[in-house]
């Protein structure tokens, strides 16, 4: 694999998309924050829209986490059900979705706990049963069918080892991994210090590595 | 060294300074202090950093395979209906039903509300049948969400040009009580079934009713 690790050029486009998401990200709490004005003063179509904008991010989150469309559907509601009776508490002192993917985690966590599902490094028979491994994604389009094999026992094996995590070890390197939040969004919406979202990210990442080298891939 | 010897026995994957430094890097949160440490692990292995970065960026590729950031949620009018109607009950559950309710019901702001409820009840079972309580309408039926509150007559007044709707047992209305925010001037239906939200002239909700297939309010 060739890269170099310090390309002037790939620093100038890294920077560009840093711009670019950063007018986003700002022009996203810019519309937060007026809609969640209108909420606190009473307009729920206000919060209907809220509920629009991120339904999509908090189902996809559950469902990465528990693999169950069904109860992810209704976990989703029970998490702007919670959001909306608390609204009136958020100051904005963190970006809403960081406030909502708190609200993600207690209710996805609470379930989990009554569900009595738990990684801890042990392979858990019955969420592989529920798990739908690549339910969601669309299959890649690939040369060979050797090679859709090869990605489809992949996916099953990558499914196989992030289910083998625990419930903290999954969630934080979801987080990173597929939402890109930092480490400091992570802290808060998991309600934990950097240095713990640090360390779980760490581990993940290595037990995933390993999956990875057993299976050559790259 | 008894520490690693430890750490190695009980198999626990712990970081080191260098891996946490490499690690930022790779997720783009080094402070500019870190940032120089780093520069000086890079120059003097740069090995160790590369592969680093190509392993994290193994597992990062695999995971964005299989997993999604955001996805459409199934049914999305009907998860949001759903999410309005759960509240909605979650309220009605709660709060004591009184002639006033309570500060937590964002869609019910005053007394008159109860009133409202009550007509718009009343208004969907009339007919054009001329009998003694007005022209042009006759009250087939009568329901208050509130057994305290009573209808005392309804019937179509001439000077006010509508059906005008007594009623006893509200609490008493505060004189300094705005009533003008809670006309109505619009109103927008979604379904049936579905909900028709009524807005008044600061484009505010007043009321929500709650209506079924035929277009008629679901009472409860």
């Amino acid at each position: 694999m060739n890269f170099s690790l310090s390309d002037s050029s790939n620093e100038e486009k890294q920077l560009y998309r840093n711009e670019e998401s950063l007018e986003t990200e700002t022009s996203n709490k810019e519309r937060d924050a007026l809609l969640i004005e209108r909420c606190q003063s009473g307009d729920y179509t206000a919060f209907d829209e809220l509920i629009i904008v991120y339904r999509g991010k908090i189902y996809a989150m559950i469902f990465n986490m528990i693999r169950n469309e069904a109860d992810a559907w209704d976990l989703s509601q029970d998490v702007f059900i919670k959001a909306w009776k608390a609204l009136s508490k958020f100051e904005g002192r963190s970006a809403f979705y960081t406030w909502l993917y708190r609200i993600t985690h207690n209710v996805t966590y609470d379930w989990i706990r009554k569900k009595k599902i738990g990684g801890g490094g042990e392979f858990n028979d019955e969420m592989l049963n529920e798990a739908e491994p690549g339910a969601l994604t669309s299959p890649k389009a690939f040369d060979s069918p050797d090679q859709n094999v090869q990605r489809a026992e992949l996916r099953n094996e990558i499914t196989i080892a992030i289910n083998s995590l625990s419930e903290d070890h999954r969630e934080v390197i979801l987080l990173k991994e597929v939402e890109g939040l930092s480490y400091q969004e992570i802290a808060e919406s998991i309600g934990s210090s950097i240095g713990t979202v640090m360390s779980r990210l760490y581990y993940a990442r290595k037990k995933l590595q390993e999956t990875l080298k057993d299976n050559n891939y790259d | 060294m008894l520490g690693k010897n430890y750490r190695k026995l009980l198999k626990i994957i712990t970081m080191t300074e260098k891996e946490e430094l490499v690690t930022r890097w790779i997720d783009g949160e080094l402070t500019t202090e870190q940032e120089l440490e780093f520069k000086k692990i890079e120059e003097l292995d740069p090995d160790f950093c590369a592969s680093f970065k190509a392993a994290s960026d193994d597992v990062r590729e695999a995971l964005r395979s299989e997993f999604n950031s955001e996805v459409e949620v199934p049914h999305g009018v009907f998860f949001n209906s759903q999410i309005e109607n759960r509240i909605r009950q979650s309220y009605v559950k709660e709060s004591p039903v009184t002639g006033v309710l309570g500060a937590a019901i964002i869609w019910i702001k005053s007394p008159f509300t109860w009133a409202a409820a009550s007509a718009f009840c009343l208004l969907l079972f009339l007919s054009n049948k001329n009998l003694d309580q007005g022209i042009g309408s006759t009250v087939v039926s009568t329901y208050s969400p509130d057994p305290s509150v009573i209808i005392v007559s309804a019937g179509y007044n001439e000077e006010a040009e509508a059906t005008v709707i007594k009623l006893e047992g509200l609490e008493r209305i505060p004189d300094d009580t705005d009533f003008s925010v809670n006309h109505i001037v619009s109103y927008d239906r979604q379904g049936p079934p579905g909900f028709v939200h009524f807005y008044n002239k600061q484009d505010e909700v007043v009321y929500i009713m709650e209506t079924d297939e035929y277009g008629l309010p679901n009472v409860f």
